[in-house]
């Protein structure tokens, strides 16, 4: 199931809520780990298998790894751990790499080894890191295992990370897994948060990536510079509004079960230079990359060379982790090198730039970057990058004008939308009714934002309930994670 | 906060979701929706198998969006949505000027290749029969009313088409309307503005066109005695988007035309038009009753002369113009038409034959090649 979809807000969903309110206690981890299995099941009833597997196993290697810890064996520890990582990427790698490997040997020596021909399991990249990290964590002893195999199994297949995070590493809630409750207002503020979520991808990103199906799908000769810039920055508003409308939709439900999940996604679009893009894109992945490669590996703390090596590793891992396809390795490369050059001297030079070129520069590299991660063969690649920057067929023609006349509007909502300014509008003016009435402010002022904020709320879901019935455009842009 | 406003809204939420949820799923089943012209898909019954193959979860999730409670109001917010974004074209159709819509059709969905095979197979006729074989490919709408279009919305290229179709066409005389469209769309609508047809009198100006070549002898407008028989027609384009704000059309049909005895498929019919399609959605298939694999009108008229026609719906309004010219007139829609047209072509014999289509239709319809076999 996915959440912008009709049976998951009107039947799921509902029903969830509602049976999670009614469940005693000790109950709602078993009955959150049966909604979660339902909801998997629903969009992979065989694979299903796969995720039961790679919970039991590291419920397994978590205790052993526990054990050893108490008996005092190191070895022992480090065996079971070496056990744990090579299970979890072997997984991985048949159902995610094994192809892209044979067909790439196939390639290069025209030999003609068969394929698996494997579906991809929904979400495996991402619970089988969050499972890595929680028998990492157990061996470094940050966190303690868990014993109840439910509450494990339960964290593993939480409906709201399960299948397109935030990557929640177990030691972030460990406490909440045993103990949580929910009020009210967190309640009310995780719906709020959800259908915001909702709305970014239904309503926002649905309409770029339907834009840009359009412009990348088109014939080769009605290609035009204006249209491949437009078709790129639909692309990069599709994926932001979509992989943070899911990550919102993800917090705002652990919300409404008393989780408190990570934030993945910090305005990233505000960012001036591609450090700072990193910093606020997907966090939990970049973490986890950091915590569990980029540092282990020596970080930055063996020399200027060492860190470069470590740098590419970690960001070609990062490439293909989001898909097994050599764009994604190249568009991993293509971050490396620029946060290499950055990180050398570009960022010193640019501190001296004016603000605008400093954006120019970000804006620039993240929608170049985005072409390369959208657009899977090398010959489409290089036409589109061509056309992008004047090199093949024209300037600019009719349609490409029809298309920049048709979505301007929507397009400046979108860039206001992926800033901070809906919040700055709010601020200023809860600060100009503080200072100029300050009674008024105190007590009716948060009452008028919190109509004024849930009628808006409720707008966005019928709006987003619009779109759904109506069988709008509704991708899922995860299925190679 | 006080707790009293937080709880209204988590009632309000869920009141809408699942009460949606449930209205959706227990409501009746509906099995047509008029309003968008098509079948809407019922509920599966579970099975275990269907479900590890998924077959049943789609079905299900397809029936729920289908059977969902208020779907037509719904589709119009997601429409009123859009326009409110700035969009000029939702769902393949184009928001034209003075609430005209148009089926988005450009150079990219028109496949060159089975264009011109599809204009090879009519020009086989030509070949086969000789004199009397003419193609007739009805302008899109927005063709003729490129003014009503969006600006500077992107079309396919009538004029190259057309070009092409004179190029291929030696033995079948090719029947260009457009000029006579665009003449007569001055006086009034020649299409419609919320389907994808053309009216009776944007028919009546191609069959101006066809009389001159053919060298009939023209009936005035007037002659037809053309009336109005409805004021409610909202047609297949506003069905994709339901756009509230849509206003409705008139639907003329000529009212002087033969006596004649109409069969469809076998089945006798009482005269040309069906008055039962006006009370229904898609008021177009008042001519006709809608569409066939073969329509035979015998008029009751001293020609001896016979035609047929192949054709898709544009023809349904176009053909009563002609049964005073002939005698018996067959048409058939290559969808649906399971014999052989050249067998046909043998056993009876056609003073004139036609291929008539709406151009876009034509150059992507995947059934002309019967016409040969």
């Amino acid at each position: 199931m996915v959440f912008s979809s009709l049976v998951f807000l009107c039947l799921f969903l509902p029903g969830v809520l509602l049976l999670y309110a009614l469940c005693p206690r000790r109950c709602r981890n078993l009955l959150l780990l049966a909604a979660s299995l339902l909801f998997y099941a629903w969009g992979e009833p065989k694979y299903i298998a796969v995720m039961m597997f790679s919970t039991v196993f590291d419920y397994a290697n978590g205790r052993w790894i526990q054990y050893f810890e108490n008996k005092n064996n190191p070895l022992g520890k480090k065996w079971i751990l070496f056990l744990s990582v090579a299970g979890n990427l072997g997984i991985l790698f048949v159902f995610k790499y094994t192809d892209f490997l044979l067909g790439t040997w196939n390639g290069l020596t025209s030999s003609q080894l068969e394929l698996l021909g494997l579906a991809l399991p929904i979400g495996i990249s991402f619970y089988t890191f969050q499972t890595m990290s929680y028998t990492i964590d157990v061996y470094r002893g940050q966190v303690k295992a868990q014993k109840n195999l439910i509450a494990f199994a339960m964290y593993v297949s939480m409906f709201p990370q399960l299948i397109a995070g935030p990557i929640v590493r177990y030691k972030y809630i460990e406490k909440q897994v045993k103990e949580r409750q929910v009020l009210p207002q967190a309640w009310v503020s995780g719906m709020q948060r959800f259908l915001i979520g909702l709305g970014k991808k239904v309503v926002f990103a649905n309409q770029m990536g339907l834009l840009w199906q359009e412009i990348s799908g088109a014939d080769l000769q009605q290609f035009s510079m204006g249209g491949a810039w437009l078709g790129a920055i639909a692309y990069t508003f599709e994926i932001y509004f979509d992989f943070s409308g899911y990550s919102d939709m993800a917090i705002g439900l652990g919300q409404m079960f008393g989780f408190r999940y990570p934030e993945n996604f910090n305005y990233p679009y505000e960012a001036k230079n591609i450090t700072d893009f990193w910093r606020k894109w997907h966090i939990t992945l970049g973490q986890w990359f950091r915590e569990y490669v980029y540092i282990p590996l020596g970080g930055n703390r063996k020399g200027l060379s060492r860190q470069m090596a470590n740098l590419f590793v970690v960001w070609i891992l990062t490439g293909i982790w989001h898909g097994a396809s050599w764009n994604f390795a190249l568009w991993g490369l293509y971050f490396a090198v620029l946060l290499i050059v950055e990180k050398m001297f570009l960022l010193r030079e640019m501190e001296r730039w004016k603000g605008f070129f400093q954006h120019l520069y970000g804006k620039f590299f993240i929608v170049l970057g985005w072409v390369i991660f959208a657009v899977e063969d090398f010959g489409e690649l290089g036409a589109y990058l061509k056309a992008m920057f004047g090199m093949g067929g024209s300037l600019w023609n009719q349609t490409a004008a029809y298309q920049w006349r048709n979505y301007w509007f929507f397009l400046l909502i979108l860039a206001f939308a992926s800033t901070r300014g809906y919040r700055r509008i709010y601020r200023k003016i809860r600060r100009h009714l503080l200072r100029s009435e300050p009674e008024f402010a105190v007590r009716k002022g948060n009452q008028l934002l919190f109509f004024c904020y849930s009628l808006y709320t409720l707008l966005v879901l019928l709006a987003s309930l619009g779109m759904l019935v109506s069988g709008s455009y509704n991708p899922f842009l995860y299925f190679r994670f | 906060m006080k707790k009293g406003y937080l709880y209204c809204y988590m009632v309000l939420v869920l009141f809408l979701l699942g009460g949606f949820g449930l209205l959706s799923l227990f409501s009746p089943a509906r099995a047509y929706s008029d309003n968008e012209n098509r079948y809407l898909e019922g509920y599966p019954s579970f099975s275990l198998r269907e479900c590890l193959d998924r077959t049943f979860q789609d079905h299900f999730s397809a029936a729920f969006s289908d059977q969902f409670a208020g779907r037509d109001v719904w589709m119009r917010t997601s429409t009123q949505v859009k326009k409110m974004a700035g969009f000029r074209d939702i769902s393949d159709v184009y928001l034209g000027k003075d609430g005209y819509y148009f089926a988005k059709t450009t150079q990219d969905d028109i496949d060159q290749k089975r264009y011109l095979k599809n204009l090879r197979y009519a020009e086989y006729l030509g070949e086969v029969l000789g004199e009397g074989a003419s193609l007739l490919l009805a302008p899109s709408p927005g063709e003729i009313l490129r003014g009503k279009l969006p600006e500077g919305a992107p079309y396919y290229d009538g004029d190259a088409m057309t070009k092409m179709a004179n190029a291929v066409m030696k033995k079948t005389k090719y029947i260009d309307t457009r000029s006579s469209l665009r003449e007569y769309a001055k006086q009034n609508q020649v299409y419609f503005r919320t389907d994808h047809h053309w009216t009776a009198l944007g028919a009546y100006a191609a069959y101006s066109t066809y009389c001159v070549e053919n060298k009939l002898e023209q009936h005035t407008y007037g002659y037809f005695d053309v009336k109005r028989i409805s004021d409610s027609f909202l047609g297949s384009m506003y069905s994709k988007i339901l756009d509230p704000m849509a206003e409705e059309d008139d639907l003329y049909a000529a009212a002087n035309t033969p006596q004649a005895e109409v069969v469809c498929d076998g089945q006798k019919r009482q005269g040309i038009y069906d008055v039962e399609q006006l009370m229904k959605k898609d008021k177009y298939a008042y001519f006709f009753g809608g569409n066939y694999g073969e329509v035979r009108i015998k008029s009751h008229v001293d020609s001896k002369k016979k035609m047929l026609v192949a054709k898709d719906s544009y023809a349904n309004c176009f053909v009563p113009y002609l049964m005073e010219d002939y005698g018996e007139i067959v048409m058939i829609d290559l969808r649906y038409y399971k014999k052989s047209v050249q067998k046909l072509l043998r056993e009876e014999q056609f003073d004139n034959v036609l291929v008539l289509y709406e151009m876009s239709n034509f150059a992507q319809d995947t059934n002309l090649y019967k016409l040969v076999h």
